[in-house]
């Protein structure tokens, strides 16, 4: 009789003891009684840094890069002086850009080359932003306009933000300034801030320095143009049987603020800008 | 060393038979309610089974099991409802399913609907019945949340409900303000601008005198960060950054809304889901 209370009692420990180390033991779970481990309080910068590191794995994963990166030491006035949207200050910044489609300063400079004949429904969104920058340069602005805008629907927001601002010296050449004419421009480069490109704020400053945002007339009327373009991006996408374009916010948004911020106060910084060889 | 006694031996035996048993039935315990209005629980939709629940997918939704119906109604009726649930045409009911519109049958009985084994859905439609669930039972925190998650699966619908449970709370805890307006306001227009037009009924039920001339650049700038985020949301979980899918039959919604002016008994063919 001893011998068997011996046994169950031993048999029952030992299943107290799983049972034990699966509550507590094994990590799984997390339990209110439970000790604070050594590093459960580890400060903001821990968090700051961790975060940095989960979003440089997601931009690593979302935004591939195809091709050899180099980086080059350039002065952030110079950056700034010219047109930033190409510019890269990370890696991540240099994917998203290839994955939106912005041409490299090869593909630009080799402009003159593209076929103008070409079909755009045969090309990839790249090569199709690439034709429809060759059309605007030979002059024939709405074929241009057209093809970039087609593009732009397949997930070039440099397309976009071109057909904007050529469609804006168009009507300028023919109808002279207006108020609407500044409207439409303000809403389209806000629809290329929302699909992700945080420096299509240069051209709204390059063209629409003095544009009053915050006049309820301009504002509601930029407000309407937004809501539409956006909404003839996603039916263009829907004829063309293509997802739509959504927000993708492009990296390095803190970045480019530093930069400038820097440039407000009189003073510049060496940076590293990557490229693709 | 003392011996103990057959009494004492088998007392010390039921004792760690009795505190086994709790041990186990502790770590094997079923998970609580998650709301103490889950008593009198309905359970899952009929249309989903329990290996949806279990796992869902990954970024997509159980709603291949929900069919499009033709009705007839007349035009009165059909105005008089919330249209977001009517479709002109089977296109457009397919665009509904496609975006996570709950059928009527799923919208009624929300308050006693078993949300447990919805939690941590990755299934569009789940997700968005487990939200309209918790804003059905007052939890209008815990619902915009799931909600907007749901919106990152690909839930139209979900965005919408999640805005009028966002909208609800600040109600509730703050009261009214001209800010969580311009909120509200804001994230209904990004549904339209996700491709819903029939928004323009939760406008005008929730929002009928707002004043959108003064307040468009503030609605316009919460628009623009609110895109972002969406974007950003659905980079975070991995899945396919929403965008602009319009709703077909903006049109023919016009057309529909002026005959009624003249002759609301007429009929006309609709299609739902069910």
């Amino acid at each position: 009789m001893r011998k068997m209370t011996f046994l169950l009692s031993a048999g029952l420990l030992g299943l107290l003891g799983i049972a034990a180390y699966v509550e507590f033991g094994s990590g799984n779970r997390a339990s209110a009684a439970d000790p604070a481990p050594a590093d459960a309080s580890p400060g903001l910068a821990v968090y700051v840094e961790r975060a940095r590191q989960a979003w440089s794995s997601i931009h690593s994963t979302s935004y591939p890069i195809s091709g050899r990166v180099r980086d080059t030491a350039t002065r952030s006035d110079v950056l700034l002086a010219t047109d930033p949207r190409r510019t890269a200050l990370s890696p991540a910044e240099l994917g998203w850009l290839q994955k939106h489609h912005y041409p490299t300063e090869a593909e630009l400079a080799a402009l003159a080359a593209v076929d103008p004949t070409a079909s755009d429904a045969s090309l990839d969104p790249r090569q199709a932003t690439l034709l429809g920058l060759a059309l605007l340069r030979r002059g024939d602005g709405g074929a241009g306009v057209a093809v970039l805008r087609r593009a732009a629907a397949r997930g070039s927001i440099y397309a976009y933000e071109e057909a904007a601002v050529a469609e804006y010296q168009q009507r300028l050449a023919q109808l002279g300034p207006s108020e609407d004419g500044d409207d439409v421009l303000r809403a389209h480069l806000e629809v290329a801030q929302i699909l992700g490109d945080h420096q299509a704020e240069y051209l709204a400053a390059k063209y629409l320095p003095h544009y009053r945002q915050r006049d309820p007339a301009r504002a509601t009327a930029m407000q309407r143009y937004t809501s539409d373009f956006l909404l003839r991006l996603g039916a263009e996408a829907q004829s063309l049987e293509v997802p739509p374009p959504g927000p993708d916010p492009r990296p390095g948004l803190l970045q480019w603020q530093d930069l400038r911020r820097l440039a407000d106060a009189g003073q510049a910084a060496t940076v590293d800008v990557y490229a693709v060889e | 060393m003392p011996r103990i006694s057959s009494v004492r031996g088998s007392f010390l035996g039921a004792l760690i038979l009795v505190l086994a048993l709790v041990a186990i039935g502790w770590v094997f315990r079923f998970p609580q309610p998650e709301s103490t209005a889950d008593s009198n629980r309905r359970t899952v939709p009929a249309t989903v089974t329990v290996a949806q629940t279990a796992s869902g997918t990954r970024h997509g939704s159980s709603r291949a099991q929900v069919n499009i119906r033709r009705v007839e109604m007349t035009l009165s009726d059909v105005l008089s409802g919330d249209p977001r649930h009517i479709g002109l045409t089977n296109e457009e009911a397919a665009w509904m399913r496609r975006h996570g519109y709950p059928t009527n049958k799923e919208t009624t009985g929300l308050d006693t609907l078993d949300t447990v084994p919805l939690r941590g859905s990755r299934d569009s439609h789940l997700a968005t019945l487990h939200g309209m669930a918790l804003a059905t039972k007052g939890d209008f925190l815990g619902a915009a949340g799931v909600l907007y998650g749901a919106t990152a699966l690909g839930s139209t619908f979900a965005y919408e409900e999640g805005a009028i449970a966002e909208y609800r709370m600040g109600l509730e805890r703050f009261g009214p303000s001209i800010d969580s307006d311009d909120i509200l306001r804001a994230r209904l227009e990004i549904a339209g601008i996700l491709g819903d037009y029939t928004v323009d009924a939760l406008i005008d039920k929730y929002l009928p005198s707002y004043p959108m001339h003064e307040r468009a650049y503030y609605v316009q700038r919460h628009e623009t960060v609110f895109l972002g985020k969406l974007g950003e949301d659905a980079l975070l979980r991995g899945l396919p950054i929403p965008g602009p899918d319009p709703r077909p039959n903006a049109k023919a919604w016009q057309k529909l809304r002026e005959d009624a002016k003249r002759d609301p008994a007429a009929r006309v063919y609709v299609y739902v889901l069910e």
